[in-house]
């Protein structure tokens, strides 16, 4: 009878593939048995109802990461999951970039620093005259390095960048949270933390097998996305009689799902010349964060201020983005889905090594 | 494999198989002698590692043994396996001479500045 040590232990090991555990599971528990004795051999029995380590149980699930989102060298299956996680990760991480450069070129026209440039209507920041928050407002362009080293593959660099940069947004919405005079924690705020920690995790599928991607069009996609933003940014200034109209077509969360869209119905009108589901899997990862966050935005338009007509405009539009993102999302999953059970089971390509070299 | 650099957990555990067949454990204790108590491998790391060198042709299983009621599994470097290990091991000591080389040579530049 196996002790609970080794229970617990095989617990643990169900984070792997089950082709992988076929084929190591046992080795590894005799192993990992065998040096749990070594390391206590005065008490057996201490070490029978022990538990596997925190160390040990992290290096089986940074194992299990590594398997199931495949790099160079995996099976067609598992390196499409990682080929789409790590594409979620540079489009994410390309939201936030040009997101922040639009963000900041707003910034200063608004605040009549752009030479030649007309006055904005919107010409009071946010923060107005407050200097530490107009600096903490800049701290959104921590964001492109992260980007930038991304796309050259200085992975580690790019998770340590991403990080620094995800902690203002952290510090920012914790603060609110923690502060009861502004409501505490709503599913609102919570959101608005989740999107822009996605890209960071999924920067965990950039391991070192993860094959080098062309750089070129990730970085022409930056100054295009920040013009595109540009111009939203402008064409959303409150000109009188627009105000909730544009609001909802213009606003983060519309703009998530107005690009998610585009690019699903570009990715499945292309056809299928890519023998791996990377895009539609990629963009069906992406779609429920922006459909959260796109739900629970619209459900704020309902609750705050008076219901008027644009309130009505906005809500409106938001709920057809959110129809449409369904739809979208179901069709990117079911495509995705379909293509993947097309290509060949981890089991005819993988982790049989051992099989193949016995005797 | 030469695609890729060689990673210091799986340059020991080759070592490790340089001069016999070794079962899992056999390979964490073997490589913490070989680094001076520096590289530990937790078993997720082990199994990860030894994977890749059997999927890489470098390594390969030996033989099979009972011990106390579970099959032990040894595993053996291949020909391919010794001459990565070679190689690698010869990239390393040449890097480590430049090194040693230009340290010599502060060093004395230094010493002169000083003196």
């Amino acid at each position: 009878m196996s002790s609970l040590l080794e229970q617990r232990y095989r617990t643990v090991l169900r984070l792997l593939p089950a082709d992988y555990r076929q084929a190591w599971g046992d080795d590894m528990v005799a192993s990992f048995m065998q040096a749990a004795y070594a390391a206590a051999p005065e008490d057996p029995e201490g070490v029978e109802i022990s538990r596997p380590s925190f160390a040990e149980a992290a290096s089986i699930a940074a194992l299990a990461l590594r398997l199931r989102l495949g790099g160079s060298g995996a099976a067609p299956r598992p390196f499409s999951w990682g080929e789409a996680v790590r594409r979620v990760a540079l489009i994410g991480l390309l939201a936030q970039a040009a997101g922040a450069l639009s963000g900041v070129i707003l910034l200063t026209w608004a605040l009549k620093q752009l030479p030649g440039a007309m006055p904005l209507p919107d010409a009071t920041p946010a923060f107005g005259g407050n200097r530490w928050l107009a600096l903490w407002s800049f701290t959104v362009l921590l964001w492109l390095p992260a980007y930038l080293s991304a796309v050259h593959g200085h992975h580690r660099a790019a998770r340590l960048l991403a990080a620094v940069a995800f902690l203002p947004v952290l510090v920012g919405g914790v603060l609110t949270m923690t502060d009861a005079a502004q409501g505490g924690v709503t599913a609102t705020r919570v959101a608005w933390l989740v999107l822009p920690a996605v890209p960071l995790l999924a920067l965990a599928a950039f391991g070192p097998d993860a094959p080098r991607m062309r750089t070129r069009p990730w970085l022409i996609a930056l100054p295009v996305g920040t013009v595109v933003l540009v111009a939203v940014g402008l064409a959303a200034q409150p000109w009188p009689g627009r105000e909730q109209l544009v609001l909802a077509l213009a606003d983060w969360p519309g703009l998530w799902s107005a690009g998610v869209t585009a690019a699903a119905v570009a990715c499945l009108s292309v056809g299928r010349r890519d023998r791996l589901p990377v895009w539609p899997l990629a963009l069906a990862l992406l779609v429920p964060p922006v459909l959260a966050l796109r739900v629970i935005t619209v459900l704020d338009y309902v609750r705050m201020g008076a219901y008027t007509h644009d309130t009505a405009v906005a809500v409106t539009i938001g709920v057809i983005q959110s129809v449409v993102l369904v739809t979208v999302g179901a069709v990117l999953a079911g495509t995705a889905a379909h293509r993947l059970r097309r290509l060949p089971a981890p089991t005819d390509t993988a982790h049989h090594h051992t099989a193949a070299t016995t005797g | 494999m030469a695609a890729r650099a060689m990673t210091e957990p799986a340059f020991f555990i080759l070592t490790a198989l340089v001069d016999a067949p070794r079962h899992g454990y056999g390979i964490v204790g073997e490589v913490v002698d070989l680094s001076g108590g520096r590289v530990r491998l937790k078993i997720g790391t082990l199994y990860g590692v030894l994977d890749r060198l059997v999927a890489d042709g470098l390594v390969e299983l030996d033989r099979e043994e009972p011990h106390q009621g579970r099959l032990r599994r040894y595993y053996r470097l291949t020909d391919s396996g010794l001459d990565a290990l070679s190689t690698e091991a010869t990239r390393q000591a040449a890097n480590a001479e430049a090194a040693t080389r230009r340290l010599g040579a502060h060093r004395a530049a230094t010493a002169g500045g000083i003196g």
